[in-house]
């Protein structure tokens, strides 16, 4: 009886080791970095070039997979739906999709040098500069990096960097705050 | 003895509090900001040597900008080696959605533990180019630099102060201090590959 529990025992622990050595050699899944030099964008550069400009909620978001016909390349998008909050610049509806770069879908996984959108989660209040992209049909930050702006109480705006900005009394710019 | 006992227990506790300051000091001095990796890197042979392909729809007069972007990195002193090749990891010239990427750059990791497979960058042909500095067009040399920073795994930056780095993550017409690397982008790479 003894001996039957000590033989199962050690089966036990030779499966369970196998399992974690396979998953281990396997590495992780297949990734595609994507690194992007963006033009340098000021706040004017933002509300001009903007179709879109609102503050809004974060509620929930769905992956999918773009092929990109420039360059070939088969992309994820993660597309989160959004609750305006503010609405600076153009009209948005109540449950706005804006598509964003990087996510993970079975076994690609596309991340986005730029940090702006990539530790997003439902509830995140942000401010968003948006234009609507044909090939992706759906409105996108201008600048993954530049674009998107975390809102803080007192209508301070804070980019990714940690720079600060206030909404302008007379447009929908931001100017830094000194 | 009493008061030995405390005074020793005293110099314990210092002891413990100076370690533990230093041992922050430790973590968030050298170079914190300085430089961003992935943590990923190329990893064939030593030194690693990096293939790159010019494709035909690179201009000649921007060939030798490229090269010059390569040997400023392949001068940084540490463990790998951009070659020029007929064939291998690609640079080409293409028309982009993106309107504000001036360049992009795609890193391929496969079933292989973080190593690199493949690495490519498109230049935007949306945008006005030039190789010898013209403060209205963007410069190959200076964006070519900052896109070979990618291939070897650093990251952008972004803060304020990083803006005189060739991997600061955006640029301007007419910039070309790029092509220069910082003493910053230098350490970044020698982290990752050793010198």
């Amino acid at each position: 009886m003894k001996k039957r529990t000590i033989i199962i025992g050690l089966a036990g622990v030779f499966i369970i080791g196998s399992l974690i050595a396979i998953i281990a050699l396997r590495g992780d899944k297949p990734t595609t970095s994507v690194s992007k030099l963006e033009v340098t964008l000021t706040p004017a550069d933002l509300a001009k070039e903007s179709q879109i400009v609102l503050t809004g909620r974060f509620i929930s978001s769905n992956v999918r997979e773009v092929f990109e016909k420039d360059t070939g390349e088969k992309m994820i998008y993660t597309d989160w739906q959004v609750e305006p909050q503010e609405v600076w610049k153009g009209t948005a509806s109540k449950k706005l999709i804006v598509s964003i770069l990087g996510g993970e879908n079975g076994n690609l996984v596309v991340i986005a040098d730029t940090q702006g959108g990539q530790n997003l989660k439902p509830g995140d209040e942000r401010l968003l500069y948006l234009y609507y992209r044909d090939d992706l049909q759906a409105y996108t930050p201008l600048s993954t990096m530049q674009a998107i702006f975390t809102a803080l109480p007192g209508n301070i705006f804070r980019d990714e960097a940690g720079t600060e900005y206030a909404k302008t009394k007379l447009t929908n710019e931001i100017e830094k705050v000194q | 003895m009493t008061g030995g006992k405390g005074y020793k227990m005293r110099k314990k506790f210092l002891a413990l509090v100076a370690f533990f300051v230093a041992a922050m000091a430790g973590i968030s001095a050298p170079n914190a900001q300085a430089y961003y990796n992935s943590g990923h890197h190329w990893d064939y042979g030593n030194p690693t040597r990096v293939s790159v392909y010019m494709h035909s729809s690179i201009l000649p007069a921007w060939v030798p900008a490229i090269s010059h972007a390569m040997s400023s990195w392949n001068q940084a002193g540490a463990k790998y080696r951009f070659i020029a090749g007929s064939q291998g990891h690609e640079v080409r010239l293409q028309y982009l959605s993106d309107p504000h990427a001036l360049a992009i750059t795609y890193v391929r990791e496969g079933w292989n533990n973080n190593r690199i497979t493949d690495r490519d960058t498109y230049i935007n042909s949306r945008f006005s180019w030039d190789v010898n500095g013209d403060p209205n067009k963007y410069d190959v040399e200076n964006v070519m630099a900052h896109e070979f920073g990618h291939w070897l795994m650093l990251n952008d930056l972004y803060s304020g102060g990083d803006y005189w780095k060739t991997m600061y993550g955006s640029g301007a017409p007419g910039e070309t201090y790029k092509r220069t690397l910082h003493s910053d982008d230098i350490s970044g790479i020698r982290a990752i590959y050793g010198i």
